[in-house]
């Protein structure tokens, strides 16, 4: 099907496949430069318009890029070098970038900020104005409340860290309101001021600077040209102050504003990297699954190999209790294999010759020999990446609402700026009077300044911040933006079958006792099963477990592989087996057939025991629904969500249990690689969320509009997932939803604070009458604002996530 | 063939029955365990050559959960 021309990396930072058409190509890659939600379509209008390409996929969240194109047209080099023109930077997908890496950006990220702060604070310091009551006491506010932010930011490493750092930071301000009050400074604040607002915006602020000429580039009106508009109209107003020095002009208000507005937008930048940072770190990959060695068989002797080497047609063993290195076909041995990785299915299959094997598929007791039929990326393990690798590049995205806002907010802000100018320079004119050029300018500037709402990108990860936080308290973690704002508005939730909907180990389901009574079949049973590693054994002996039973004393105990187990009790020899392994052994099973058949339709497996002749009974073994699945599947139906189960089972097995759950729709029959491409056909309809418990459900997790998967104690192997489950609850998918509604709506209430200080004030700063200072103001006010909404009861959540950066 | 109860500390929920299930199953000898969170135990069937009850203790405890045999 696809395979991989092997590139190597420092050739081209981008990995090319072929599909099943031909002529056809594939070309992937990770792109780094993506600072918002609109920069997917530009990359995808921009590649969409070259010659030969069919199909162009981007995910955001996950940075990466799929390009499907005609290979006689164009290729993979020009495609990606059209990528690099317009700003963008390439890197290859299979690598992953270390964990050291990541936090040392945030390190770096946390003490950046900080020093912003402490340049803000000493701007502040430096402004202050002790003649004009109304200005100090502006000025204090805003100085308390940086003072507070700071506090608030080292509050995670303790009390009295906080303390001092916040001191050390109010300190600097106030020495440096005390040289300006003492007069020492005569005159040179403003240049004092300018000088960190030059430090600001060219050097510690440099890169959203970078940022915002690469979305002006594009067309986009991010909010990093918005904090670059701000923080240069500041800069100009500081200037013409400096230059034409018109008397009571606020030169050091303006430089000090550009400080501050950069100070923020520092602030909001590294939360969402702590955001995003953390939300990917906290799972293992899918290729920890393949083994690195095999044990290659040539000429009758044995080594070990790297799996890397292993060819199509080498003869690979395989040890009990081994992880199977390579796709394969039984030439010789017998064992149960746990092939829960494609099926899902915890209980082990048979195997002997002829029989073919998976790659990363568990073995059991026996030891085969198994004749290669697959490697690389033609084995299974790998197509199943591929799939997952697809999916995230073709998953839905969204735009996220504080682009779509900022695309009209941003130039209603220079309209009205252009008119307070306008307004001023030309308006009175109209009255016959002179036209006022210093205050349309100020007017101007006044309202670019004003325009920046800094609380704005602070909005999304605060909600985040703490919806997460209330998310993981109930067991629920959630992982990605995407959660908050998708999961509300989903039509439908596809469940997978074993170990979502039902447990995912097989239980004792029903006891049916001849005679004897069921506990002592029961103990009977265990005892004997007690000594097989099968796992309907391990669930016989904790059915007896459970009830407190005491077992008996067995002796000569001996297995026949997959059939049955014989041992010795109290001098008589016990049968514990298949029904067909009783009948072998000439037990009759008359009395308890009706049973029998009745439990195999229902899909159970049934144990039959005998003591000498005589049979005491049957026990049938299944998978259990969990305890709250047919209430939380109730539940969805009242919430106005469809449900349907998505599962690599056979049909009759499948429809059973999606009665039993109340599921409206079946697709049974499934493979790994098919169930992506399944959700991608209901996609076209309904918005869906996928429920899976992982291994074998990852390419589908990945592709639904949200991924939830059960995370069983041990066992988080997805990369896959928007949403873990932790406490094994399917009714935490409920939580979940709920939790992004409040979520969403507390986003929303964030981003409505956030503009609203802004709202009021550049109408005001429109007349002219409004000095920067109260720009200031607004801002400290509107994330102040925000922080409280946010984190009202419940700050420590803040603290932590921010704490959580080592140094 | 031996059986061994613990009693344990500290499981929250189901989450924390299937870590302390787990972590029990692990042990080598051990041939099936039923937890139960309201009675804050865990009944074990095991081997008693493979495995002692406090090595089964210590494993749980090991993994964050105070847990004694009963």
């Amino acid at each position: 099907m696809n395979d991989t021309t092997a590139n190597p990396d420092e050739l081209h930072p981008w990995s090319e496949e072929t599909t099943g058409d031909s002529g056809i190509r594939r070309v992937r890659a990770h792109i780094g430069g993506m600072h918002c939600s609109l920069c997917t379509g530009t990359i995808e209008r921009a590649l969409g318009a070259k010659p030969g390409v069919q199909r162009v996929a981007v995910s955001l969240t996950h940075e990466q890029a799929l390009v499907e194109y005609d290979d006689g047209q164009t290729d993979a080099a020009t495609l990606m070098g059209t990528l690099q023109q317009i700003g963008y930077t390439l890197s290859d997908p299979r690598k992953v970038e270390p964990f050291e890496r990541q936090e040392q950006a945030l390190a770096v990220e946390r003490n950046r900020f900080l020093a912003a702060l402490a340049m803000s604070l000493a701007a502040v310091g430096l402004i202050v104005d002790t003649a004009s009551l109304w200005t100090l006491g502006l000025s204090v506010v805003v100085y308390l409340s940086l003072v507070v932010f700071g506090y608030a930011v080292l509050r995670g490493r303790g009390q009295a860290a906080a303390a001092t750092g916040s001191a050390g930071l109010a300190a600097g301000g106030l020495v440096l309101f005390g040289l300006r009050a003492s007069g020492v400074l005569a005159g040179y604040e403003p240049l004092l001021v300018g000088a960190l607002g030059l430090a600001m915006i060219f050097g510690l602020a440099r890169h959203m600077g970078v940022m915002a000429f690469q979305a002006l580039r594009r067309g986009i009106l991010n909010q990093h040209v918005l904090v670059e508009i701000g923080a240069f109209a500041g800069l100009i107003g500081g200037a013409i102050g400096l230059v034409a020095q018109p008397s009571g002009y606020p030169t050091a208000a303006f430089f000090a504003v550009s400080v501050m507005v950069l100070t923020y937008h520092l602030f909001s930048e590294w939360l969402s990297l702590i955001v995003k940072t953390r939300s990917a770190q906290s799972v293992k990959r899918l290729l920890d699954l393949q083994p690195e060695t095999a044990h290659v068989i040539t000429d009758g002797n044995e080594r070990d190999m790297s799996v890397e080497q292993v060819e199509a047609g080498m003869q690979v063993r395989v040890r009990p209790g081994e992880r199977i290195p390579v796709d394969g076909e039984v030439i010789d041995g017998g064992s149960a294999v746990d092939e829960a990785l494609i099926t899902g299915e915890p209980l082990p299959v048979e195997k002997t010759t002829g029989d073919s094997v998976v790659g990363g598929a568990i073995n059991g007791n026996g030891t085969l020999l198994i004749r290669v039929t697959a490697v690389g990326d033609d084995s299974f393990l790998h197509q199943v990446i591929s799939s997952v690798e697809d999916a995230r590049a073709l998953k839905p995205g969204l735009l996220h609402i504080v682009d779509r806002v900022l695309q009209v907010y941003t130039p209603t802000v220079l309209a009205i700026s252009a008119l307070a100018f306008l307004g001023w320079a030309l308006g009175p004119l109209a009255f016959g009077a002179d036209p006022e050029f210093q205050r349309a300018v100020f007017a101007a500037l006044t309202v670019l300044v004003m325009g920046y709402p800094c609380a704005v990108g602070i909005s999304a990860p605060l909600s985040i911040v703490r919806g997460a936080g209330e998310a993981a308290d109930k067991g629920v973690l959630m992982r990605t933006g995407e959660a908050f704002q998708a999961l509300r508005k989903i039509d439908t939730v596809v469940f997978d079958k074993t170990g979502t909907l039902t447990e995912g180990r097989p239980a004792v389901r029903a006891i049916h006792g001849i005679d004897s009574n069921d506990d002592t079949l029961l103990a009977l049973a265990a005892a004997v099963e007690a000594a097989s590693e099968h796992p309907l054994g391990r669930a016989v002996v904790e059915a007896a477990l459970e009830r407190g039973l005491d077992f008996p004393e067995v002796a000569d105990f001996q297995a026949e592989s997959g059939r049955g187990v014989t041992a010795q009790v109290d001098g008589e020899t016990v049968r514990v087996g298949s029904p067909a392994f009783l009948s072998a052994a000439g037990i009759a099973l008359d009395a308890l057939q009706e049973r029998i058949d009745a439990a195999e339709q229902q899909g159970h497996t049934v144990i039959v025991v005998a003591r000498g002749d005589r049979l005491l009974g049957a026990i049938a073994l299944g998978d259990a629904l969990r305890a709250d699945t047919v209430d939380t599947i109730s539940r969805l139906h009242e919430l106005g969500i469809r449900t349907a189960m998505l599962t690599g089972d056979n049909k009759r097995t499948a429809t059973h249990i999606a009665k039993r759950a109340g599921i409206d729709d079946v697709y049974a029959g499934v493979l790994p690689d098919q169930k992506a491409e399944r959700l991608r056909d209901m996609q076209h309809n309904v918005r869906l969320a996928m429920v899976g418990d992982g291994i074998n459900d990852a390419p589908a997790l990945m592709q639904a509009d949200i991924g939830i998967a059960m995370g069983s104690g041990t066992d988080i192997a997805i990369d896959a997932a928007d949403i873990i489950i932790l406490n094994g609850q399917l009714g935490a998918v409920i939580t979940a939803w709920q939790i992004s509604r409040w979520g969403y709506r507390k986003m929303l209430q964030n981003v409505g604070l956030a503009f609203l200080f802004n709202g009021i004030g550049i109408p005001l700063a429109a007349t002219g009458l409004i000095y920067p200072v109260w720009a200031m103001v607004a801002m400290a006010a509107s994330v102040t604002a925000i922080f409280v909404n946010s984190l009202w009861q419940r700050p420590t959540m803040f603290f932590d996530a921010v704490a959580s950066v080592a140094d | 063939m031996q059986t061994t109860t613990l009693s344990i500390d500290g499981m929250h929920c189901q989450g924390c029955v299937q870590i302390v299930q787990n972590v029990i199953e692990q042990q080598a000898g051990v041939k099936g365990v039923s937890v139960s969170l309201d009675a804050k135990q865990a009944r074990i069937a095991h081997d008693a050559n493979q495995v002692s009850p406090e090595t089964l203790a210590k494993a749980v405890r090991d993994a964050g959960y105070p847990a004694e045999p009963a």
